[in-house]
């Protein structure tokens, strides 16, 4: 049944057509300068800022692109052309001749107006093989400090990575927790794995689900690159209601080729199923938009639900705007008018809330099985047991109740720096600017960004909408003491709605470009996508640039050279097995992985963590008869067998 | 084919702008932004950064007199944002003496690596009197012989070697050159249509560009001469002669109050006989040219107020001095012999070592493209043509007659943009209808000169022409600002690093930058030492070409490279050499 007067928003898109006026005087004209001058001032700053550290460092400023700025350097000569692009008059025909036929009659239709060739299966299929391939691209770049091997090859490298991955195995096993480690518990305690009566990874249980299958085949990251495919064809497929094909297909091609998203596709983090299930739920709204259906209001309800089961805070920050307005126009406006809310809202409300229910019975059902309370997760009792430090809010350090020491995670807990509001707006700050940068680059990102924001009243409701959600995901964040891998990871998913907003504004202003007359416009479009392409995944100079996606792997995997010396003094020393390895660490270790046992805790080899305060060496060697005890040195990755102290001494 | 003649309909007006906006400028500015950050900061720069920053911070003109202050202080503006540090105790209370590079070398140490950070600003701020003359050329060529031609111009200007060197220094010569163009310019439209406000105009333009160099007090006579010309050229009922001479008059009078404006007004109007010189010609003959004297003190002279500001007085008064040979011993050098005294043909040997090929295969069409113009003369005719002509031959004829000493190339350059409008003219509708082939061999010299000065940039300081053989070979022609002003400092800094098992590495560098501050160790004097002078011992050797030829002095101990080849260079104005045990 349809409710079109209320659902179609004002401003709200129609199907095939641009909701963006065309006119590019007055205001439209000053919109344009303004988003030039401001790219050429990230690009002057970003350049003036290179160049001056280099002299001041270096007493030299080199070559020009010696260890250029990935946001400036190469963007600084191309924003400079922009004005030449923009205004030099050469009309369609003019440069159309030089092309064959087939190309003019494309270039004709993509000029004219939007237009829909049937079903998106081909959109579907090529932005997912798309997103497929640059997922296998980008593991296949060598690991920095491991010779020889790839990224894809080494993973899992973050802490939550091994969590999740022991999650799925833990399903595997037809469990959803193992009983805890038998013996000296605390020498065992693995980040982010819950070790008490319950031994259970302190995650929500939606991505463990999501990888299990792909772990059961030895290859947990194809779950990942999985995860990638239907967020980057949803993206297309999501724009091309909005803003027709030709923006369909760019949205799909940039979400596939965004180097922070190739990067997250090769790694096991809850970032790919709560895309999925985010894209699912936009998907699903923005048909909401066109027309109330049942169907669609399940589909978001799902989708939401898969969200909510793997990042939370994420999956609700990002909804957030839509149920305002879901509720706005089924409540409020009728309501205005002296109605009430129809039937068919009330219906498909229930229906879309009906999965979330399903969601809070499933993580009840997980917290009982394994903290023994059904309104405590996992998630949370691992925080107030081993790390009191790591939660959203402002509290001081010395108001915060430490665990009892044995089971207290020093280091790790204390990496947390005390919130305030200083430090959250820097990371607010940092959030933004890595998002950007990881999206697709600095400069088109936040160009297409102002521009958005400057024409906000002639944008689509729905894309208002998508703002608003990047808006709610980085506030949702902003109580936090840390920005995040790469400095932004907690508002991952924001990458992907700022590239459909992008893709949005390009087809606008190409096509409007194109249409007045200025065919070389579109060229530099292209020109600007194609340079942070290049930027971000090959060596422009070699030898002296590194693509971005490169410095964001050895931002990830930089703990991979240490538990790879780790490895190395395990496998050329003579290790006698059974045995127990005590690892002593440095603070060069805080986010290495070295303790990694599988229950039951009786395999050859048993790696703990070097712990005197708790065990001496001789309660270890008492503890574990059967084993032959070593302890490593991370300082200087020495191994040595434990052995009993002479009588008389401790 | 019927041409499709430029620069005849609005739209290709239009596009015309377009590419001078949107293409050649953010060119030329890109181009110069780097060279502002590739050079390592020149001679001279680093006196006139440093008198730049005293104007700027204590109000005092007194540094550097013999340049005036508007490209320094206007160089400074950005570096005074950056707070540098200061320090004047190097400075002399007697000018005679030119403490301006021992102050600028106290800068530097003040602010050490900072400091080349700030010459980068200092330059980037220089850089719009590039974009001025970039405009200027593009609008009288582009009046003269239409759209296209404006846009060859200002394409002879953006690409020119010699322009893009000192475009992206903190020196004088390209503001003084601007200015020089943009006053004419002015006095162009001033003859076309005398008004007052017109005449106002051109003085105070001409009062600005006294405030960039001294030399461009040229322009007082060469104005009086244009004026004369353009008079003489007008029928008789249409001349007004005492209207004309007024105007003028004016015009005088305002370019003093805008020049005494930019010194704030310090010492203006001191009597003739209050004033100490330091040159043979104002003091008076002395046994020590540093002490100073007065020829006019006590004579009627004496009493005359000048209208000047005092700093600009001693300005000109010490150059005066140099020109006259009482400062210090100043060698001219050419195709490598070395002289206390110059060459009158020495700029003319300049412009045929480093001006690009193409631009002598333009200025052959240019020749060619005479033959289209109609025989019919015209006063307005004879008008442009002393306008566009009068001022490079009178600089050039000018300069080649000083004698006292034959050093800089850059001297000649205020004459460039003229020649460069001119030579546009083969770009006009005109030639192009009548004789298409002049235009082609045109088009071909420009594209040969941009190729050729992009391929040797960023080095385009050092820029000679192929046929000399290259930048490379231009220390047998040339030293100096013409191929060595100190700039390559930063090439060697790369070598350096770049080559870690190439140790030790002596410098012997010739500019007034101290190297040191960049972290370069073993500099060496270029002094003689005694006896063993001449010994070197094993290692790597950064010589200056300046030194190698023992410029400024004969006896210099670097001479002795000169018998050896050298194994590298960094940029083309240092040479690298490599001395084993038992080298000669």
């Amino acid at each position: 049944m349809l409710n079109d007067a209320l659902f179609s928003a004002p401003g709200g898109a129609i199907q095939g057509t641009d909701p963006v006026v065309q006119e590019t005087h007055g205001w439209g004209r000053i919109v344009r300068v303004i988003v030039w001058i401001v790219g050429l001032e990230i690009a002057v700053y970003g350049e003036g800022t290179r160049l001056r550290e280099r002299l001041l460092n270096l007493a030299t400023t080199g070559w020009w692109i010696g260890d250029p700025d990935p946001d400036a350097t190469f963007f600084l000569p191309i924003l400079l052309l922009a004005p030449f692009c923009f205004l030099f008059p050469l009309s369609g025909g003019d440069v159309i001749a030089w092309f064959p036929v087939a190309w003019r009659q494309t270039f004709r239709k993509w000029a004219t107006a939007n237009h829909f060739s049937g079903r998106p299966w081909s959109m579907v299929l090529g932005v997912s093989l798309l997103s497929l391939t640059m997922s296998w691209i980008t593991s296949q770049y060598e690991l920095p400090g491991v010779p020889g091997k790839t990224f894809g090859e080494l993973g899992p490298y973050v802490h939550d990575e091994f969590s999740y991955q022991f999650q799925a195995e833990t399903y595997l096993a037809g469990r959803l927790s193992w009983p805890g480690v038998p013996r000296a518990r605390e020498l065992f305690h693995r980040m982010h794995v819950l070790n008490e009566e319950h031994f259970a990874s302190r995650y929500f249980p939606a991505t463990g689900a999501w990888l299990a299958l792909f772990v059961a085949l030895g290859f947990p990251i194809g779950a990942s690159w999985l995860a990638g495919m239907p967020t980057a064809s949803l993206a297309a497929i999501i724009t091309r209601k909005t803003h027709g094909e030709t923006a369909g297909w760019l949205a799909g091609i940039l979400v596939a080729t965004a180097p922070g998203p190739c990067l997250f596709n090769n790694l096991l983090l809850a970032h790919g199923p709560t895309l999925v299930g985010l894209m699912v739920c936009l998907y699903c709204f923005r048909s909401l938009f066109d027309q109330l259906s049942i169907r669609q209001a399940f589909g978001a309800g799902s989708g939401l639900t898969l969200a909510m089961l793997s990042r939370p805070l994420t999956a609700a920050s990002v909804a957030l705007p839509f149920g305002v307005w879901w509720w706005w126009n089924g409540v409020v406006i009728p309501f205005r008018r002296g109605e009430r809310p129809t039937q068919q809202w009330w219906q498909a409300t229930m229906v879309m809330g009906a999965p979330l229910l399903v969601s809070f019975a499933i993580l009840a059902g997980q917290n009982a099985a394994i903290t023994g309370n059904i309104f405590e997760t996992p998630y949370s009792q691992y925080n107030r047991l081993y790390t009191p430090r790591h939660v959203l809010g402002y509290r001081a350090s010395d108001t915060i109740e430490l665990p009892p020491e044995h089971r207290y995670l020093r280091e790790y807990d204390e990496w947390a720096k005390p919130l305030t509001w200083t430090l959250a707006w820097s990371n607010l700050k940092t959030r933004l600017k890595e998002s950007l940068k990881w999206s697709l680059g600095l400069i088109p990102l936040v160009m297409g960004a102002v521009f958005f924001l400057l024409t906000w009243r002639q944008q689509a409701a729905f894309d208002r909408l998508l703002l608003m959600s990047i808006v709610s995901l980085h506030l949702a964040h902003f109580p936090y003491w840390l920005s995040g891998m790469l400095g932004y990871h907690y508002v991952f998913e924001s990458g992907v709605l700022w590239l459909m907003l992008l893709a949005g504004v390009i087809v606008h202003v190409g096509r409007e470009a194109m249409t007045n007359g200025r065919v070389l416009a579109p060229g530099w479009i292209a020109g600007m996508i194609g340079l942070s392409f290049l930027v971000n995944f090959c060596r422009i100079a070699p030898g002296t640039t590194v693509p971005r996606v490169i410095t964001g792997i050895r931002s990830v995997t930089h703990v991979a050279e240490r538990f790879e010396r780790f490895r190395n003094c395990l496998v050329n020393a003579d290790v006698r097995r059974p045995a127990l390895v005590l690892v002593k660490t440095t603070p060069a270790d805080l986010h290495v992985e070295y303790v990694r046992n599988r229950p039951p805790f009786d395999g050859p080899l048993l790696v703990g963590r070097y712990r005197p305060d708790v065990y001496s060496d001789a309660e270890v060697l008492r503890l574990f008869p059967e084993r032959t005890v070593y302890l490593y040195d991370s300082a200087d990755a020495t191994l040595h067998a434990l052995t009993s102290p002479p009588v008389g001494q401790p | 084919m019927t041409p499709i003649l430029p620069g005849q309909s609005p739209h290709a007006e239009r596009r015309c702008w377009l590419v001078l906006v949107g293409l050649i400028l953010p060119m030329q500015s890109l181009l110069l932004a780097w060279l502002a950050c590739r050079y390592s900061p020149t001679s001279d720069e680093c006196a006139h950064l440093a008198a730049g920053v005293r104007v700027l911070s204590t109000g005092d003109f007194d540094l550097y007199a013999v340049n005036p202050p508007l490209p320094k202080v206007w160089a400074a503006l950005p570096v005074m944002l950056e707070s540098p540090r200061v320090s004047w105790k190097a400075m002399d209370p007697n000018p005679a003496l030119r403490k301006e590079w021992n102050v600028g070398q106290e800068f530097i140490w003040a602010n050490s690596t900072r400091s080349l950070w700030l010459f980068v600003l200092a330059r980037w701020a220089s850089i719009p009197w590039a974009w001025l003359g970039l405009f200027l050329c593009f609008f009288w060529a582009r009046e003269l012989y239409g759209s296209l031609a404006g846009l060859a111009a200002a394409g002879l200007w953006a690409f020119s070697p010699a322009i893009l060197a000192n475009a992206a220094l903190v020196t004088p010569d390209i503001p003084a050159t601007t200015m020089g163009l943009a006053v004419l310019y002015a006095f162009r439209h001033y003859l076309h249509k005398p008004t007052w406000k017109r005449t106002v105009l051109v003085g105070g333009l001409l009062g600005i560009a006294e405030l960039t160099k001294m030399t461009l007090l040229l322009l007082y006579p060469l104005l009086g001469l244009l004026l004369a010309v353009s008079i003489g050229s007008t029928r008789r009922t249409e001349r007004h002669t005492a209207r004309r001479l007024s105007e003028f008059a004016a015009c005088v009078v305002v370019s003093l109050i805008v020049l005494n404006a930019g010194y704030l007004f310090h010492g203006t109007g001191q009597q003739l006989g209050d004033r100490e010189f330091y040159s043979e010609t104002l003091g008076g003959v002395r046994e020590d040219w540093n002490t100073p004297g007065n020829r006019f003190r006590g004579t009627v002279m004496g009493n005359i107020p000048l209208p000047f500001p005092a700093a600009y007085v001693t300005g000109l008064d010490l150059q005066k001095r140099d020109f006259e040979g009482h400062w210090r011993p100043m060698y001219s050098y050419l195709r490598g012999h070395q002289q206390l005294g110059g060459w009158w043909y020495y700029y003319l040997y300049c412009l045929l070592v480093k001006v690009p090929v193409g631009t002598w295969v333009l200025s052959l069409a240019a020749v060619a493209s005479l033959t289209t113009t109609s025989s019919a003369a015209s006063a307005k005719r004879w008008r442009e043509t002393a306008l566009l002509w009068l001022p490079p031959l009178l600089l050039f004829g000018f300069v080649s007659t000083q004698t006292g000493f034959s050093r800089y190339y850059r001297y000649i350059l205020p004459a460039a943009p003229f020649v460069m409008i001119g030579l546009s003219r083969v770009f006009s509708p005109c030639v192009w209808q009548r004789r298409p082939w002049v235009t082609w061999l045109g088009t071909s010299g420009m594209v040969s000169m941009i190729v050729a000065s992009l391929w040797v940039y960023p080095h385009s300081i050092a820029f000679f022409n192929l046929p000399s053989g290259g930048p490379a070979n231009g220390h047998w022609h040339l030293l100096d600002s013409n191929v060595d002003w100190g700039q390559d400092l930063y090439c060697l800094r790369d070598w350096i690093n770049q080559h870690p098992q190439r140790r030790p590495v002596y410098v012997a560098y010739s500019g007034v930058f101290d190297p040191r501050v960049m972290g370069i160790k073993n500099v060496l004097s270029a002094e003689s030492d005694g006896e063993n002078s001449q010994q070197f011992p094993p290692g790597w050797y950064a010589i200056s070409v300046n030194h190698l030829h023992g410029y400024d002095n004969p006896e210099g101990r670097f001479t002795h490279f000169l018998k050896l080849v050298p194994v590298d260079r960094t940029g083309y104005s240092i040479l690298m050499y490599h001395i084993t045990e038992g080298s000669p």
